[in-house]
């Protein structure tokens, strides 16, 4: 299912309804002017409805934006098992929790992988 | 000036001419809003259900290239692999006939257990280079495509019919629904690349508590991808179960509580279930409660064998849940998830001494996907 684009007659539709505010709102400027309220009222209050009628019209055709998935930032904390040296990097495929991973550079401990967490400040990945 | 005559001095007045069009625009607007309300209401929400619509079938088609493209590393290069996930995605499943209930439990164990069996024969014909970790978690992320082509298909199907019959019945509960459906799509299309790189997700922070308490000791399979390990936690033997780890697997958690149990001759003072819960609005992510009764998930299979051995034994069975949204459940694990594990592990330790004494025999399991922890 693709997103329809918008038919010229109701981009045409759409146009003419704001001109015609602009128009309005320039009659209510003149009448304002001039020093006749009343009719100054008038052409604002239809202004403000055929400005907000072409609004509304080109709010329900507007372009979605694209949809991305972006991907998680993922991270992983390894620690030694000795020691409790600790560590954090970005996550590498084929790792996994309680994964032995190495061995400690300060005690020569064996390293483990001890969580793999997505950041807390993460926004939604769409 | 009264109102009337401040009306009636316009330029839009039915005195001039441009007021008389005016005001038969207003009628004719009146009148077309009055008798085609409805219909213009409906083409109103078929407009944003396209919309939505339109997003589902993009995430659709994201999760079919993410599963293509992560087969591909372990592709079978004589086997056409697009045809082969289109036909995967199509998959069904036709549940057992329940008219009536007696054994439909076993039934439909029978029906998950085919259905498991031919996803795996499946992952191996179009990537027969992943191993077992691998094939498991291959195997998950096809059925994360699934889930979502099956979403838009049901979606499309009631837009459709919504449109081909302007219901407004049917366009309005489609309407209705579908912030909750787009959430659980983006959910799923968060599952996509936890899956595809092997990471742990929110629905695993069962297993995961149970793997830390685990952590260290000996493992025996206890039931199928089921692994235990016997643990002095408080001075009571503890037998700690979760799904076989790293791959992305849930193992049938209810055959192993009956197995030990029945090893022990119901002589064992508590089961303790550990899973994720859905949390509500409002609640807070990694939120720890608990209580009685199996903490189980999905089609009720494991629940039931459970709820049946716990019965006959007479066996206390208490659950600690930690809370978390559907998106998290499936997307990879946050942080505040991992920091709940303590907390989880901290009240399992209160049932224990609370409602056990020292020397009994508890059982601890671990539920959920255990995709990227191991034990």
């Amino acid at each position: 299912m693709e997103a329809k684009r918008a038919s010229l007659l109701y981009v045409a539709i759409v146009a003419s309804t704001f001109l015609i505010s602009v128009v309005l709102v320039y009659l209510a400027f003149q009448s304002y002017v001039n020093g006749r309220l009343e009719e100054a009222n008038y052409y604002a209050m239809w202004a403000i409805s055929s400005a907000a009628i072409s609004i509304l019209m080109l709010y329900q055709v507007r372009r979605r934006p694209k949809l991305v998935i972006k991907p998680y930032h993922v991270m992983t904390a390894i620690s030694c098992e000795h020691c409790g040296f600790k560590t954090v990097r970005d996550f590498q495929k084929g790792d996994y929790v309680f994964q032995h991973v190495g061995k400690c550079p300060k005690c020569d401990g064996e390293l483990v992988i001890t969580s793999i967490y997505r950041s807390e400040e993460e926004e939604e990945p769409t | 000036m009264t109102a009337s005559n401040m009306i009636h001095q316009g330029p839009f007045t039915p005195s001039t001419p441009m007021g008389a069009i005016i005001q038969f625009i207003f009628l004719l607007l009146f009148l077309i809003f009055m008798i085609f309300g409805q219909r213009i209401q409906t083409y109103v929400m078929l407009k944003q259900i396209e919309g939505s619509l339109a997003q589902l079938k993009m995430i659709r088609d994201e999760g079919r290239r993410i599963a293509i493209e992560t087969i591909k590393e372990f592709g079978n290069p004589n086997v056409n692999l697009e045809s082969r996930v289109d036909q995967f995605l199509e998959h069904i499943a036709i549940e057992p006939e329940s008219m009536d209930p007696a054994g439909v439990v076993y039934k439909l164990e029978h029906i998950l257990d085919v259905r498991e069996s031919r996803f795996m024969d499946e992952v191996r014909i179009m990537a027969p280079k992943a191993d077992e970790v691998q094939a498991h978690n291959l195997e998950n992320l096809l059925e994360a495509a699934l889930a979502l082509n099956i979403i838009y298909k049901v979606i499309r199907h009631y837009y459709i019919l919504g449109k081909r019959t302007l219901s407004l019945y049917i366009i309005m509960q489609l309407q209705m629904l579908l912030p909750l459906i787009m959430r659980e799509a983006k959910a799923y299309a968060g599952a996509l690349t936890a899956f595809s790189q092997g990471q742990p997700i929110g629905d695993g922070v069962g297993a995961l508590v149970a793997a830390k308490l685990m952590h260290g000791h000996e493992t025996r399979t206890v039931a199928e991808d089921i692994v235990a390990a016997e643990v002095e936690l408080e001075g009571r033997h503890a037998y700690v179960l979760k799904a076989e780890g790293p791959g992305g697997r849930v193992g049938k958690p209810g055959d192993a509580v009956k197995r030990i149990i029945e090893e022990n001759g119901g002589d064992i003072a508590a089961v303790i279930f550990v899973d994720a819960a859905l949390k509500l609005e409002g609640e807070d992510l990694g939120e720890v409660a608990d209580g009685i009764g199996v903490a189980i998930g999905g089609p009720g299979v494991e629940k039931y064998k459970v709820e049946e051995v716990a019965v006959k034994h007479k066996v206390p069975v208490y659950a600690v849940v930690i809370k978390e949204d559907v998106k998290d459940a499936v997307a990879p694990m946050h942080k505040k998830l991992f920091d709940a594990v303590d907390e989880a592990i901290e009240r399992i330790k209160g049932i224990i001494r609370e409602r056990t004494k020292e020397g009994d025999k508890v059982i601890i399991a671990g539920i959920g996907n255990t995709v990227g922890i191991g034990q």
